[in-house]
């Protein structure tokens, strides 16, 4: 995973294409889906770490599938890498490499959180 | 109302009917011995209505009881009939939201119904008239034959409303017999015993809107359904709608209370009630109750029909392309967001769910058109959400369209078995999402046009089957008196034989003759002719028995079929005519009064055969005006026996 890292936190082109839904003259709906991401990604990353601590692998499961999906939707891919890996690892029940991928997913989000914030500007 | 009438119009399949589960209770209940557990397990295939039935169970009459939470629950409480006739009535506002008619208001007939049922039911329990749930139904099918009438002939009923705004005075029903053969309140019993619905709804929804609704009731049972019927149709008039009550509405309200017995502030009771109920249904069936109601039965669908071209080609093309409503269903609201962004930016009307049992209650509320939603969610997955849409009857053709992650596209197959009709990978180019949309619109738009089209096609057929009954009618009919003619009396005669020959009771018949018409026709003229032909023809129905039969064979000569008669008892209504006749039929001028001969006859005479029996009623008829006219004859011995007057 360490070649994923040096891609950019935020994909160029996925982050254009959501920048002009709204169109030219109207950048408030990229705000608002950035919003919404964000309120959503943040309850899902608390999710995974309760879910770790707890053992429940269903949640893990279900909570890295949603970000995987959303986090591609705004342009974070490696982070959605992340979630994918971490939503194999609970299917699979590999329980061992789970705390490490939680953790990686959480400094990851960090950085997602910074570069959105930048994007908004 | 006809057997034979009402099968015609079911066969074109316009007549609103009960599809679906509906149907499948309809056709588990034909017996009088059915199981409850046939009518529950109906019910529960389809969600929407099984809600609807424990929202029953639950609303009136029975506060302090534990709460239904399932349909076999309900049947105990209500009783498995009352369960029954109520699913019927829900599948048939479910099915019949829309029409062929676009001028007809079918929601806001819908939103009355829905008030004059909540009404009924509120005022069953209030003065225990009935059971409240058996109201609930009899008011929500109150109005069924208007609705009926509008499906079958659209164009020609709006034309008949158009008629009634020009005079408001004028009598509904008899403007519907004389276009249609028939009424919106005969067809509406004859549907309800078809569905059968108790005998008392049958009467109930005949009689309501008559001045003297509770004449000819069959039972107290059904007079009581009556006037709870009646009593929730006018409150729902006066006060279901934006506009104060008048003081002639006050004043009806007045008198209803002092005919009910009702109490003023237990009248407000259920009133209040009512109105509070009447929303919460309009919510739950998705029916517009939050406007207006208009004050008579089709006021609104009046107002509606001038605004509508005529022209039939204007209604039948296909609708412009417009934007489709759709039900976006996904977990991530991101996605969520950016498919409603792009299917707004197309024309579409979205609306969102964040997971698919939101999105069922969503879907059975408001019936989308499309529901394009994503696989993989908690609480009820895309696969689950497909299987529940095709199970109720409201969301059975919605088309679905289901968007799929990478790891899914494999068990595709499975989404089709579901009931999934196309899919997309994510993620997506919205141009290919938008482009899919299209596409699964042009799959609606044939559909509807399809459906469109049979409606259309049905209603010709129902059309032709009304016109040949008149053109049949018309070929029977005298056009100068409106009585049957000889074709009729001698069909008629021929059927009366038969019967009598089979089941040896008598038969008999009165010819009748007017006395110096030809003088009549010489003297005054024609005009004056035709109008002692009618004047006649008026005497004779209003004296003879009501199961006689009337005919003009022609000319001045008329036929009375007394069925079932003996010759004695034909002999008196044929002196009751003759006397009656001397002193109605009195044309200004004429030095005399106007008589008939008579002649009555009987098999009792030693007829065989329709012939023999006219022969002898003709020789009769000679008999008495070669013994003077303005007598009855009714032996063949002469003159003498016959009456003088």
């Amino acid at each position: 995973m360490a070649e994923a890292s040096q891609d950019p936190v935020l994909d160029p082109v996925a982050l254009q294409a959501l920048r002009s839904l709204g169109g030219d003259d109207d950048p408030s709906l990229f705000v608002e889906v950035i919003e919404l991401y964000l309120d959503d990604a943040r309850a899902h990353v608390a999710n995974m770490r309760t879910a770790l601590t707890a053992g429940d692998l269903r949640l893990l499961e279900r909570s890295a599938h949603t970000l995987k999906s959303s986090s591609a939707n705004v342009g974070a891919l490696n982070f959605s890498k992340l979630c994918l890996e971490l939503e194999q690892a609970a299917r699979a029940e590999r329980l061992q490499s789970a705390p490490t991928l939680v953790a990686r997913a959480e400094s990851e989000f960090q950085a997602v959180c910074d570069a959105l914030a930048a994007a908004r500007g | 109302m006809k057997d034979k009438q009402l099968d015609e119009l079911r066969l074109t399949g316009s007549l609103p009917s009960p599809t679906g589960v509906g149907l499948a209770i309809l056709e588990l209940t034909r017996g009088e011995d059915y199981a409850m557990g046939d009518v529950t397990r109906a019910i529960q295939s389809d969600p929407a209505l099984t809600g609807r039935i424990i929202k029953i169970a639950n609303s009136a009459g029975f506060a302090g009881s534990h709460s239904v939470t399932s349909v076999g629950q309900a049947a105990m409480r209500l009783g498995v009939r009352s369960v029954r006739n109520v699913a019927l009535g829900f599948t048939l506002v479910s099915g019949n939201r829309g029409g062929a008619c676009s001028a007809f208001d079918y929601e806001g007939y819908w939103a009355r119904s829905l008030a004059v049922a909540v009404l009924s039911q509120r005022f069953a329990e209030a003065l225990r008239l009935a059971a409240p749930a058996d109201a609930f139904t009899c008011g929500l099918l109150s109005g069924i034959g208007v609705l009926a009438l509008a499906s079958i002939h659209p164009d020609r009923y709006a034309q008949l409303l158009e008629q009634r705004r020009a005079q408001p005075d004028a009598d509904m029903l008899r403007l519907e017999r004389d276009m249609f053969d028939l009424d919106h309140s005969e067809l509406a019993a004859a549907m309800l015993a078809d569905w059968r619905l108790p005998e008392s709804f049958c009467f109930a929804v005949s009689a309501f809107e008559r001045r003297d609704a509770l004449a000819g009731a069959p039972d107290e049972k059904a007079a009581r359904m009556t006037r709870i019927v009646r009593a929730a149709s006018i409150v729902a008039e006066v006060y279901f709608r934006a506009a104060q009550p008048t003081p002639t509405d006050v004043e009806r309200i007045e008198s209803l209370l002092g005919e009910l017995e009702l109490p003023r502030d237990q009248f407000e009771r259920v009133r209040t009630e009512a109105l509070s109920e009447w929303r919460e249904w309009g919510r739950a069936l998705a029916i517009p109750t939050d406007r207006e109601v208009k004050p008579a039965e089709v006021a609104a669908e009046a107002q509606r029909a001038l605004e509508v071209p005529t022209d039939a080609q204007v209604r039948v093309q296909a609708p412009e392309r417009k934007g489709l409503r759709i039900l976006v269903v996904d977990d991530d609201p991101v996605s969520l967001r950016v498919i409603e962004h792009h299917l707004t930016r197309d024309g579409h009307q979205v609306t969102r769910a964040m997971n698919g049992r939101q999105a069922l209650i969503m879907a059975l509320e408001s019936a989308p058109q499309m529901v394009v939603s994503d696989w993989n969610m908690p609480e009820m997955d895309g696969l689950e959400l497909a299987r529940s849409l095709r199970r109720s009857s409201e969301t059975r053709a919605t088309y679905m369209l289901l968007l799929t992650g990478r790891e899914e596209e494999d068990r595709v197959v499975e989404a089709f078995d579901a009931g999934v009709d196309e899919y997309i990978v994510k993620p997506f180019n919205p141009k290919i999402l938008l482009a899919r949309v299209r596409a699964g619109q042009r799959m609606i738009e044939l559909r509807e046009q399809v459906e469109h089209e049979r409606i259309s096609r049905d209603r010709q057929m129902a059309e032709m089957a009304v016109l040949n009954r008149k053109l049949e009618a018309a070929a029977m009919t005298d056009v100068l008196t409106r009585l049957p003619n000889r074709r009729y009396a001698m069909r008629k005669l021929e059927e009366e034989l038969n019967a009598a020959m089979a089941g040896g009771s008598p038969l008999s018949v009165i010819m009748i003759d007017i006395d110096h018409f030809k003088q009549v026709n010489d003297r005054y003229g024609h005009d004056m002719g035709d109008l002692v032909l009618r004047e006649t023809a008026s005497v004779l129905r209003n004296t003879t028995r009501k199961g006689d039969t009337v005919c003009r064979l022609g000319g001045e000569e008329f036929l009375v079929i007394c069925s079932k008669a003996s010759l004695a008892q034909c002999a008196m209504t044929a002196e009751r005519i003759r006397a009656a006749v001397e002193e109605n039929v009195i044309g200004f001028g004429f030095e005399r009064a106007v008589t008939v001969s008579l002649g009555a006859a009987s098999l009792d005479c030693g007829a065989q055969t329709v012939d023999e029996l006219l022969k002898l009623a003709d020789r009769r008829v000679y008999n008495a005006k070669a013994s003077g006219r303005n007598r009855v004859c009714s032996q063949d011995l002469g003159p003498g026996q016959a009456r003088s007057a």
